[in-house]
Formats: structure tokens, sequence, C-alpha cells
């Protein structure tokens, strides 16, 4: 029993980030559809670049909100100058476009950063908080983790459901001509809506790193966990990415506990190809088919 | 108000429109006319800058606005509504209908909103239910109510009477003629059914195969038997 309860847990600060892996994959598909596989690489990009500001003497929260910055720059980058040219191709051009933009990141960072694993520190104790007598195994860190990930995402949802902006970019993503005759810039849009994305990219990259380590592909499983959560969810639903990645931190978590660690990957396949045979629109597909 | 100049349209070697030209007096209602393939729907969507013109202008109030993205056309109040798929059918009809006064203070937002209500009352009935469980009919009036609450100088129509029901066609038109009167709304109206289109429009234009035709008052162009029997069918 308690040993669930500690694979609970666990899965819970896990689920959480592949989550917020997961919205940025759909948050991108729903405005440009665009599987972006550069994902995991862009956040591991932008979380070397907290740690080098780290190491020049930078405070933790600084070099947090650098990454999260250079995570919203490198987002609109990529969607202004590499993805907006090949918008009207066929869609294997972007996929081959963002696996380009994947390998490039993982090459750049060893030469910049050098290759080797780097530990990276949490913000807040890595040590189970004590409850009067007992020590749970659920950390301070894993606290701020599961809280950053809830509060990013109810910041996106007040966003989309709640302001003009959010009204606009989802208008932008849904329709872009109808957007355009109701005087919306779709391209800006569109490009904000890349750069948000990354953020919160960025953010599952710095919540994972003091327990996965740093290294240039330390943030390609997570991008594949986060993935294989967005297609859970549906690909084109933000609570369904989020219930996903849950979904995907439980199932690891017991499956690695339960199984052995070196299962997880493994694990994650068998969810995939399940869910895709017999719930191909996703988990949360009682939508109806919307009619046009 | 807007003044259309030897407007040449084409899809690669295929002429969409040629050497087309007439002008649309402010406060008034032309209508578009022509057979299936004539080119109405292009004339309209250059006009709104979904379509690069070949060569030719296109001048608002005076400005040439031929080059101009779309979405610099709609702020400068031009509204069109597109053919059939105009809603945003994700989306709920309220957030439609504030889709188009984007560009609005609050207060004026408001009102429109509150005006689209009345003159739809099944809109304001589905108000948060998502588009795509609107009936055709319904969408065409969303998509409508969505273009006036823009407050646009210019409205372009394309065949609003599309899965309307007739006498929901006939109060819309009954509104827009009284914006026409009330604020000098600009109308360009693409029809199908000629008859009726004739029967609301000042002046109209005949087009074929990418042409102008004809372009008289309305009474007049419906009096000629020749030409209706030629282009109008009826």
């Amino acid at each position: 029993m308690q040993r669930f309860v500690v694979l609970t847990l666990n899965g819970l600060t896990e689920g959480s980030i592949y989550a917020a892996m997961a919205l940025a994959l759909v948050m991108i598909w729903r405005a440009t559809q665009v599987v972006n596989f550069a994902q995991g690489a862009m956040a591991m990009f932008t979380t070397y670049l907290a740690l080098f500001s780290l190491e020049n003497g930078a405070p933790y929260w600084l070099a947090f909100v650098i990454a999260l910055g250079c995570g919203f720059a490198l987002g609109a980058v990529v969607e202004r100058v590499l993805v907006r040219p090949v918008e009207n191709k066929p869609p294997l051009n972007v996929v081959i476009l963002t696996l380009g933009v994947l390998l490039v990141l993982e090459a750049l960072a060893p030469m910049l950063f050098g290759g080797q694993i780097r530990s990276f520190p949490a913000a807040f104790s890595i040590v189970g908080l004590r409850l009067g007598s007992l020590q749970v195994p659920f950390s301070g860190f894993d606290l701020f983790t599961l809280v950053s990930v809830l509060v990013v995402m109810g910041l996106l949802l007040l966003l989309f459901q709640r302001t003009d902006l959010g009204l606009r970019m989802r208008a932008a993503a849904f329709n872009p001509e109808v957007s355009r005759l109701l005087g919306i810039r779709v391209g800006r849009m569109l490009t904000l809506g890349w750069a948000l994305a990354s953020v919160v990219g960025a953010l599952a990259g710095l919540l994972i790193a003091p327990s996965l380590l740093l290294y240039p592909t330390y943030m390609d499983q997570v991008l594949v966990f986060g993935f294989t959560g967005a297609i859970l969810g549906g690909l084109d639903s933000p609570p369904g990415a989020v219930v996903g990645g849950l979904v995907m931190g439980f199932a690891l978590s017991y499956v690695g506990g339960y199984l052995g660690s070196d299962l997880e990957t493994v694990g994650a396949l068998v969810i995939l190809i399940a869910v895709l045979m017999v719930r191909p629109r996703g988990l949360l597909a009682w939508r109806a088919q919307r009619v046009v | 108000m807007l003044e259309i100049v030897d407007l040449t349209v084409a899809y690669g070697p295929v002429v969409a429109l040629e050497r087309v030209s007439f002008t649309v007096a402010e406060g008034s209602i032309t209508s578009v006319l022509g057979a299936n393939g004539a080119g109405k729907t292009t004339l309209v969507r250059t006009i709104s800058g979904l379509v690069r013109p070949r060569s030719g202008s296109i001048r608002f109030n005076q400005k040439e606005i031929s080059r101009l993205a779309p979405e610099v056309i709609a702020r400068l109040g031009i509204g069109h509504v597109p053919e059939g798929r105009g809603v945003l059918a994700e989306m709920t009809v309220e957030e439609n209908l504030r889709l188009g006064g984007l560009w609005r203070d609050q207060n004026d937002r408001r009102a429109s909103l509150a005006e689209a209500y009345e003159l739809f009352r099944p809109l304001a009935e589905r108000r948060h239910l998502p588009a795509f469980t609107l009936s055709g009919g319904e969408r065409q009036m969303l998509s409508i109510a969505r273009a006036l609450s823009a407050r646009p100088r210019v409205l372009l129509l394309d065949e609003p009477s599309l899965g309307l029901a007739s006498l929901v066609l006939t109060r819309i038109m009954a509104r827009i003629k009284e914006l026409v009167r009330e604020r000098k709304l600009t109308v360009v109206l693409i029809e199908q059914n000629a008859r009726s289109a004739l029967s609301v429009a000042d002046d109209a234009v005949v087009l074929s195969l990418g042409r102008v035709v004809a372009h008289d008052q309305a009474r007049r162009l419906a009096s000629e038997e020749g030409l209706r029997h030629a282009y109008l069918g009826f």
C-alpha cells in the first residue's frame, strides 16, 4: 500500500510535467496543424541557458525567468522564420523541418555547453515533506512542480476563454481566412501561439531537469511521453492533453515501480498503440463529430 | 465610396475577372448578378483583399486598397460575409459575435451584441452553444450579425439567401435597408436569385464570364427583357 502511495505521488508530479509538454504540443497543433517534434529540444536548450545563467552568477529565479523568456523568443523565431515559409507546402515538409530543428539544437547544445551530464538545481528541497511525524514521499519541489503547472494552465485558460487576445488567437487557429476578414492579424497570432507553447515547454524542461539531470537528449523521452499524452487526449483538446499527460504519469510510474523501470518506454508504446487501436480520436473524444 | 477600375484577376492562366469597372455610391445597395462562374465571388474576395488582382485598382474613399492585406481592409470598415462557411464552428455563438466587434469600445460592443440578439432571436437562445450546433440558416444569421456588429461602412454580402427561410431573409434585408438609410451603409450584394436581388438593390451590375455586361439602376435592368433572358434567367 505504501508503495502504491509513493508511486501515485510520483506519477502525479511526473504526470504534471508530461501534461505541460502535451499542452505545448496541442497548442501548436491547434494553431498551425504541426506536431512540433523539436518541442523537447527547445526546452532542453532553454534549460541549458538557465544553467549557463546560474553558473554566471544569476540567482535561481532570474535564471528561471530567463529560460522562460528565451523559450518565448525561440518559439516565436522558429514559427516566424522556419515554419511560416513551409506553411502551405505538403505537411511532410514541416515534419522534416521540426525534426531538423531538433537535430540542430541537440548538436548545438554540446558545442556550446559541453556534452557531459550535468546536475540542475531544484528551487525547493527535494526531500519529502513532513506532516507531523510522518514523512510523505512528496517534496517541496514536487509541490512546486504541480502548482506551477496548474498555475500556467489556469493562466492559459483565462487567456483563451476570457480575453480578446485569446479569442483572436483561437479564431486565427480555427479559421485563418474568416479571421482575416474580421481584422485579425493571423500571422502574429500564430507566432504568439508558438511562443506561448514554447514557454510551457520550457517550464516542463526546467521542472524535470533536477530529477532527470541535464544532457543534450534528456528531453527526448519527455517529448515522447508528452506526445503520447497529447494523443491520448485527442491531440486537439487542451483539457485532453492535461488528462492524457497525467494518465501517462501514473501509468509509467506504476509500470516502472511494479514491473521495472526498463519497461517504462515500452509501457508508453503499449499505451499509445492500445489507444490508437481502441479510441483513435483520443480518450476524450466524447464530443460529437463537428459538422461543417 | 467604392470605385473599381479596370480590375483584372486571374488564377494562373484562367482569367476570372477582365477589366471590370464600376462605382458604388455611399448609402446605396448594388447587386452583383450573374450565373455560376461569372466571377461574382472572386470580385468580392478581391475587394476584401483575399485575392490579389493582376491589374487595376480598387479605391475605398479615394484610398487605394487593392494591395492591402485583408485584415487591414477589414479594419478600414469593409465587412465581408463570405459564402457558406463564414462562422467559426468550434466557438460559441456569443464568441463569434464578439469577434465582430473586436475593434470597437466596450459600450458599443455591448450595444451591438444586444442588437444582434434582438434581430436574430434564435441566436439569443443558443448564445452559449458552439456554432456547429446551429442549422444552416442560423449560421447564415450569425455570419451576418457578426459582420454588422463591426459597424462596417461597406458590407459585402455573398449569397446571404443561401439556406435562409425567405421570411428571415426579408427581415434581414429590411434591417440592412434601414442601416443604408440611417447610417449610410454601403452594400454590395451578390445573389444567385436575380429577381429578389433586383427588388432590394438600387443599382445592379451583371457579370458574365468575368466581364461587366450591364450596369444600371436595378429597376431599369429588371425591365429589360432581353438582358433578363440572356443573363438572369427570369
